[in-house]
C-alpha cells in the first residue's frame, strides 16, 4: 500500500460524469482492494501495511463486510472435499523399454505451432522472393561491359521554358535557349556519353515496382510527370520533358539495395529457424 | 527408500520406482485435474499422460521439487483438455459431485442429517460452477492455493510466474467466485452464506 489511502467503494455521480469511465475505475479500484484483502488473509502483507489495513477496516464497515465475504469464500473452498482416485495411475512394465514419443510435454505455445509454421514459410517466401527481384533488378539496371545496339526509341521531346521574374531581368535569356536545345539533343542520342558526365534529369527515388518486381513505366502525361529542373544556369530555369517507352534508371540514381538485401537474408535466416525449432520440438 | 533415490532409481529405468512416486502423488495430481477440468473421466485420463509424459521426460528433471514438476505437466495437460473439449463440446460428462457413498464410505458422517447432506454436496456444485468459469490461470492458482493448500512459492514455481503473479491472479479468482457466490445467494444453504 505505501502510504495510499483506500478509496471509498462507493462512489456518487454528479450531472455530466462519464458513467463507463467512473465504472472503470471503481471496478480497477475494487480489485486493488481485492488484492490487499487477499493478501491479508495469507498474512502476506507487510508489517506497515496491515497495520493500515486493521485501522481502515476499525472504522469502515463496508470494508469489513468485503473481507468477511472473502474469508468465507475461501474457507469454502478449503473445505471442498478430496476426491479419491477412481483407480491406480501406476504405470505397466512395458513402459521400461518404451520410447520417448515424438510430441514432447506439449505447452501452450504448442498449439500455436501450425500458425508459426505457416507465418514462417510466408515471411521466407516472401524474403526470397524480395532478394531475388531485388538481384533480377540490379542485374537489369547495371550498365553492360559492351553494351548492346539500341534500337531507336520513339521519342517525343518538348522543351519547356518558364520564364521567370529572373528571367526577364536577365539578358542572356536569349542565348540560353539555343545551348538548352543543343544538350537536349545531345541527351537524346547519347544519354551515357563518354567523357565528362552530363547533367541528368532527376526521376523519382524508387522505381515503381508490383510484388517487387520492377515494371516498366508507360508513357506519362506530363501533368502526371513530377517536373525536375535539368539543370541551373543561374539565369533561367529550363524544363525538359520527355517520353520514352523504355526508361533506365541511371547507376548513379539507383536506389541502395544494401537494406532490401539485408532484409531478406534475416528474413531467410529467421523462417529457417522458426521451422527448425518446431521440427524438433 | 526416500524420494531422491526413487526419482533416481526411475532415472535409471526402474518402472517400479516411478510406480511408488505415482502412488504418492496420484490424489493430488487427480484432485487438482478433477478442479480444473471439472470431469472425472478426463481428469483421470489427463493423470495418466501426466504420469506417462512425467516418466518418459524424468531425464530432464534436474532436482528441485518433484510433486513442482509433475503438478506442472499435470496442468498443462488440463490445459490441453480443455482445448480440445472446447473444439468438441458434444462430450458429456458425469456430475463431479454424484460419488457413491458405498465405494466412499468417507463420505459418510454419521452426525451429519441427510439435509445436511444435500446441503454441503449442493454448496460443493456450486462452487466447483464457480470454479469452472474462471480464466484457465485463475481458476489454477486458485485449486492450488484454496483446494491443494501450496504456498505462493510453491505455485510460483509450478507456473513458471513471479510470485508477485501468483498474489494477483488468485487475488482476482477469489474476489470473483465470491461475486458469482454472491449473485446466487439463495442457492446457498443458509449457514454458508456470506453476508
Amino acid at each position: 500500500m505505501n502510504g495510499r489511502n483506500f478509496y471509498p467503494l462507493a462512489i456518487v455521480l454528479s450531472e455530466g460524469d462519464n458513467v463507463g469511465k467512473l465504472m472503470r475505475e471503481a471496478k480497477k479500484e475494487r480489485e486493488r482492494l481485492d488484492e490487499w484483502l487477499s493478501a491479508y488473509l495469507d498474512g502476506q502483507l507487510g508489517e506497515k501495511e496491515r497495520a493500515q489495513l486493521e485501522a481502515r477496516l476499525a472504522s469502515d464497515e463496508r470494508l469489513q463486510s468485503e473481507l468477511r465475504a472473502l474469508r468465507r469464500t475461501v474457507a469454502m473452498v478449503r473445505d471442498l472435499p478430496r476426491l479419491p482416485v477412481p483407480r491406480n495411475f501406476i504405470l505397466p512394465q512395458t513402459m521400461a523399454g518404451a520410447k520417448r514419443p515424438v510430441a514432447a510435454v506439449r505447452s501452450r505455445a504448442a498449439s500455436f505451432a501450425p500458425w508459426l509454421k505457416a507465418a514462417a514459410a510466408l515471411v521466407g517466401v516472401f524474403a526470397v522472393v524480395t532478394f531475388a527481384s531485388m538481384l533480377i533488378y540490379l542485374a537489369g539496371s547495371r550498365p553492360a561491359a559492351t553494351p548492346p545496339p539500341r534500337e531507336p526509341a520513339p521519342v517525343e521531346v518538348t522543351v519547356v521554358v518558364e520564364r521567370t521574374a529572373l528571367l526577364k531581368e536577365s539578358e542572356a535569356m536569349p542565348e540560353a535557349l539555343p545551348q538548352a536545345t543543343e544538350e537536349a539533343q545531345m541527351l537524346l542520342a547519347a544519354p551515357q556519353a563518354t567523357g565528362a558526365p552530363l547533367p541528368v534529369p532527376k526521376v523519382p527515388e524508387a522505381p515503381p515496382t508490383v510484388a517487387g518486381v520492377p515494371v516498366t513505366l508507360p508513357t506519362a502525361t506530363p501533368s502526371a510527370r513530377e517536373e525536375q529542373p535539368m539543370y541551373d544556369t543561374g539565369e533561367a530555369e529550363k524544363r525538359f520533358e520527355y517520353t520514352t517507352e523504355h526508361e533506365t534508371t541511371p547507376v548513379s540514381e539507383r536506389v541502395s539495395l544494401l537494406p532490401w538485401i539485408v532484409v531478406g537474408t534475416g528474413g531467410v535466416i529467421l523462417a529457417l529457424v522458426v521451422i527448425f525449432r518446431l521440427r524438433r520440438r | 527408500m526416500d524420494e531422491g533415490d526413487l526419482i533416481a532409481a526411475a532415472q535409471r529405468g526402474s518402472v517400479d520406482a516411478f510406480n511408488e512416486l505415482v502412488l504418492k502423488y496420484q490424489q493430488q495430481v487427480y484432485n487438482l485435474a478433477c478442479r480444473i477440468i471439472g470431469d472425472p473421466a478426463s481428469a483421470a485420463d489427463a493423470t495418466q499422460d501426466a504420469f506417462i509424459l512425467a516418466y518418459q521426460h524424468l531425464g530432464e528433471f534436474r532436482g528441485g521439487s518433484f510433486k513442482s514438476y509433475l503438478l506442472r505437466i499435470a496442468t498443462n495437460r488440463c490445459y490441453d483438455e480443455l482445448r480440445r473439449r472446447k473444439r468438441r463440446p458434444a462430450d458429456s460428462f458425469e456430475d463431479l459431485w454424484e460419488l457413491d457413498e458405498e465405494a466412499n464410505p468417507w463420505l459418510i458422517n454419521g452426525e451429519e442429517g441427510p439435509e445436511e447432506k444435500a446441503e454441503r454436496q449442493e454448496l460443493a456444485r456450486l462452487i466447483q460452477r464457480g470454479i469452472e468459469m474462471l480464466p484457465f490461470d485463475q481458476r489454477v492458482i486458485l485449486v492450488l492455493a484454496d483446494v491443494e493448500g501450496m504456498s505462493y512459492q510453491e505455485i510460483a514455481e509450478i507456473a513458471k510466474v513471479p510470485v508477485g503473479t501468483v498474489k494477483s491472479r488468485l487475488a482476482r479468482a477469489r474476489g470473483k467466485l465470491r461475486d458469482f457466490l454472491r449473485e446466487r445467494e439463495e442457492l446457498l444453504p443458509a449457514r454458508y452464506r456470506l453476508e
